[in-house]
């Protein structure tokens, strides 16, 4: 299938010291928009969470610290302002080395702009029962 | 089918389209409550080697907060219409992702229920099973 609902920037993920930093896309002909909704397009909340789980699992394969998560689940998100369109946002995960916590803060931005944040539920071993 | 039935289409309660269009059929639908029934495709949003993203089931139980609200507006001045989630208290699911093909019974109940802000617990299963527990809030501009 060759349609993009959303990507990563090529070489747009950064392991820090407090953190993972990703710079991520979710094009404007993505299918996100093709009837959320009509005539008023919104970037669907998933999609932002989408780019934070692919955040972690790019940042998976450079550094042990976000390797063996599974994500389970979300908490205490907020959206913050809508979006009308894509374009290129700023993903950032706060996930130190050796890190061993379960929940996992995160922000999405576009422009500067926050547009959600939250908590990220992703077990080392995953956790899923 | 009752005459009020037939407005229970999910066109006539959600505005969601095409392929963000996930729910298949409102099931039950009052005061308290909201039931709908949604079938796993490879067109959703998410969809990886034959099956979706468990985060998807976030989105499934968002439209059934939206069918809830829109039928809550037909029948009080309470939150209803096109409202935007706010806010995930807490989402868990039970599995990584969830097969195309699979049948989804999502039952959404209104916790808190003022003029323009709600907080909806929902519960996602298929086949007896509990796939996620997902508690939205949601305002009406």
């Amino acid at each position: 299938m060759s349609e993009t609902w959303l990507r990563l920037r090529e070489g747009g993920v950064e392991v820090r010291p407090d953190g993972i930093a990703a710079r991520a896309q979710i094009p404007a002909d993505s299918p996100f928009f093709s009837g959320h909704f009509p005539d008023n397009p919104v970037v669907p909340g998933i999609a932002l969470l989408a780019l934070v789980k692919l955040a972690l699992a790019a940042a998976a394969e450079v550094t042990p610290a976000a390797g063996g998560r599974e994500v389970v689940g979300f908490k205490r998100v907020k959206f913050r302002r809508i979006q009308t369109c894509g374009g290129e946002f700023a993903v950032r995960v706060e996930l130190r080395e050796g890190a061993q916590e379960e929940a996992l803060r995160f922000s999405v931005s576009i422009g500067g702009e926050l547009l959600c944040d939250g908590l990220m539920l992703a077990p080392i071993g995953g956790g899923l029962t | 089918m009752t005459a009020e039935q037939t407005d229970w289409t999910v066109e006539g309660l959600i505005p969601h389209r095409g392929r963000m269009k996930l729910l298949d059929t409102i099931v039950e639908v009052n005061a308290d409550r909201c039931v709908t029934r949604a079938t796993v495709s490879e067109r959703w949003p998410l969809c990886s080697e034959g099956a979706v993203d468990a985060l998807v089931l976030i989105e499934v139980v968002a439209q059934t907060v939206s069918a809830a609200a829109s039928w809550d507006r037909r029948h009080s001045e309470a939150m209803g219409g096109a409202g935007y989630l706010v806010g995930i208290k807490r989402a868990r699911w039970s599995r990584p992702s969830v097969p195309v093909g699979t049948e989804l019974i999502t039952t959404v109940v209104n916790e808190v229920r003022r003029t323009n802000y709600g907080v909806f617990v929902g519960r996602v299963a298929a086949a007896g099973e509990l796939l996620a527990e997902i508690t939205l809030q949601a305002v009406k501009p």
